[in-house]
């Protein structure tokens, strides 16, 4: 755990501790009012002038009690640490706040598709990408997540490949020969990658690629799946992996491995997290990573959209861009189609766009996409750089960029 | 790109499941093996292959027990190992370890 707060130091020059009191109950209350001076203001409070222009943002308090468990919970800095670790009177011990793994939607509803495109794509401009032929056809993108509908109209030609992967990574032999979800979240996003139109009505950014599809999460981070996930589409070849799963806060075990997928040209799009400013989760907060956090259909940065700033040089602010994640209409196992709110739902749009320009540019490397991707983005009037990083892209623009 | 982070060798938590578990309790451990050369981040399959198996070898005789569960990521270079503590702390104190981390973090 000492570990995990060092980390967060370093790369935060913050961490989110939780101080065991030495008094429990009432007596408790006491003692958080005590080492309440060693925490910080909260770092998601923001500046004043910023205030009215993101009147949602929210802004909890800087130190949480539990009186009953005789616990609190902040943030605090180096100075802070120390002070609270030198408080043998009030401070029993100091531990790193527990991490949480899925990021799972904020919101999930039943909806029905009636219109050609889905907000999102319509506004990504998708659809110049589309009459020029770009589909994303000839692009493999890994998708890993709980699982796809194979059976799904919209994806049951959208995926090549399909695995499950068990505790120690490895494939299991007697998956079905049907993919299947083991939830909800892998159909929703396999269907904004890369679903296929459906009575002229459109889901997918890009319904021309196709789809490896690894079962690596249900509930519970193990490590081994996910990498046996990776492993496997890195095998298969693909261009782009689309990952909405991370764990909250900092953590460096997953760094190489973003490393080594983008030294192998592969282009990791993952989701940043739903737990709003000052928060984000890693691997999408990495550098290496392109992350992606939520708009809503007025290209407002979502309350529930994760963004942090870290004391770095490369890339210090995360999400690197926002994409369509609120009232996202996509594929729901069993058929028919559902709404989900999460940066889950805005990551597969950005995959899904990689793929549109690799199919149109198939030398382009991993870098040069993403810096397409990047130049092509526009914040827009309700967008605090902070909280939308570079902006909300356009596929048109980033086909042009890539051109140049 | 820079990495931030602690830079422990074997993460804390990995630690102290290892020394938390009794001496015949599996523990997965996740580790990442020392690139080969200067030029390539991870090394080639074969290497993978060939690195993993070694260090496996050197703790079962180390540790003086079975083969335990694995798996290889040939393509990462990684592997992830589900064994006894005394096995895994044979295994994660090998030069060619560059780092290891628990496979379940603890909730």
């Amino acid at each position: 755990m000492a570990g995990k707060i060092q980390d967060q130091l370093n790369a935060l020059g913050v961490a989110r501790v939780i101080v065991i009191l030495r008094a429990a109950g009432a007596a408790a209350s006491s003692d958080a009012t005590s080492i309440e001076k060693h925490f910080k203001a909260s770092e998601l409070s923001p500046p004043a002038q910023l205030a009215a222009a993101i009147p949602k943002v929210r802004t909890p308090p800087p130190v949480i009690e539990f009186p009953n468990l005789g616990v609190a919970l902040g943030t605090v800095d180096r100075a802070g640490l120390q002070q609270l670790r030198a408080d043998k009177k009030h401070v029993a011990a100091v531990v790193a706040a527990p991490q949480l793994s899925i990021i799972r939607p904020t919101r999930v509803a039943a909806a029905k598709l009636d219109k050609s495109l889905t907000w999102g794509l319509h506004s990504l401009d998708v659809q110049k990408l589309w009459d020029k032929g770009f589909t994303g056809e000839g692009v493999l993108i890994g998708h890993c997540d709980t699982g796809v509908d194979g059976t799904h109209a919209t994806l049951k030609d959208a995926i090549a490949e399909h695995a499950v992967f068990d505790d120690l990574g490895r494939k299991v032999k007697n998956s079905s020969k049907s993919p299947e979800d083991t939830g909800e979240h892998g159909t929703h996003t396999a269907g904004t990658i890369a679903g296929r139109p459906v009575g002229n009505r459109h889901i997918g950014v890009a319904p021309g690629a196709l789809l490896a599809s690894a079962t690596v999460i249900e509930g519970g981070d193990v490590a081994a799946r996910v990498l046996g996930g990776l492993d496997w589409c890195v095998s298969l070849g693909v261009r782009v992996v689309s990952m909405s799963l991370g764990i909250r806060g900092i953590g460096e075990e997953w760094h190489s491995i973003t490393q080594i997928l983008r030294a192998k040209n592969i282009l990791p799009v993952y989701a940043i997290g739903n737990e709003g400013p000052g928060t984000s989760r890693y691997p999408g907060n990495y550098p290496e990573a392109l992350s992606v956090g939520a708009v809503d259909r007025e290209l407002v940065v979502a309350d529930f959209s994760s963004s942090q700033r870290f004391i770095r040089q490369n890339d210090p602010l995360v999400p690197d861009v926002v994409g369509p994640g609120v009232g996202v209409i996509s594929a729901k196992p069993g058929g028919g189609y559902q709404e989900m709110d999460g940066s889950s739902m805005a990551t597969p749009h950005i995959a899904g766009l990689a793929a549109l320009l690799l199919q149109a540019r198939p030398n382009a490397s991993a870098n040069e996409v993403e810096t397409a991707i990047f130049q092509s983005c526009r914040v827009e009037a309700g967008m605090s750089p902070d909280r939308a990083g570079r902006g909300f892209p356009n596929a048109a623009l980033a086909l042009a960029g890539l051109s140049t | 790109m820079r990495s931030s982070g602690s830079g422990d060798r074997v993460d804390p938590e990995l630690t102290k499941q290892i020394n938390e578990a009794a001496d015949d309790e599996p523990v997965g451990a996740v580790i990442r093996l020392v690139p080969t050369s200067a030029e390539a981040p991870v090394p080639s399959p074969e290497e993978t292959d060939r690195i993993a198996h070694k260090l496996l070898a050197q703790a079962q005789k180390s540790a003086k027990s079975d083969t335990p569960d694995y798996n290889v990521f040939r393509n990462l270079g990684y592997l992830v190992v589900l064994a006894t503590p005394a096995y895994l702390k044979a295994i994660v104190n090998q030069p060619e370890v560059a780092h290891a981390f628990p496979n379940r973090r603890a909730k």
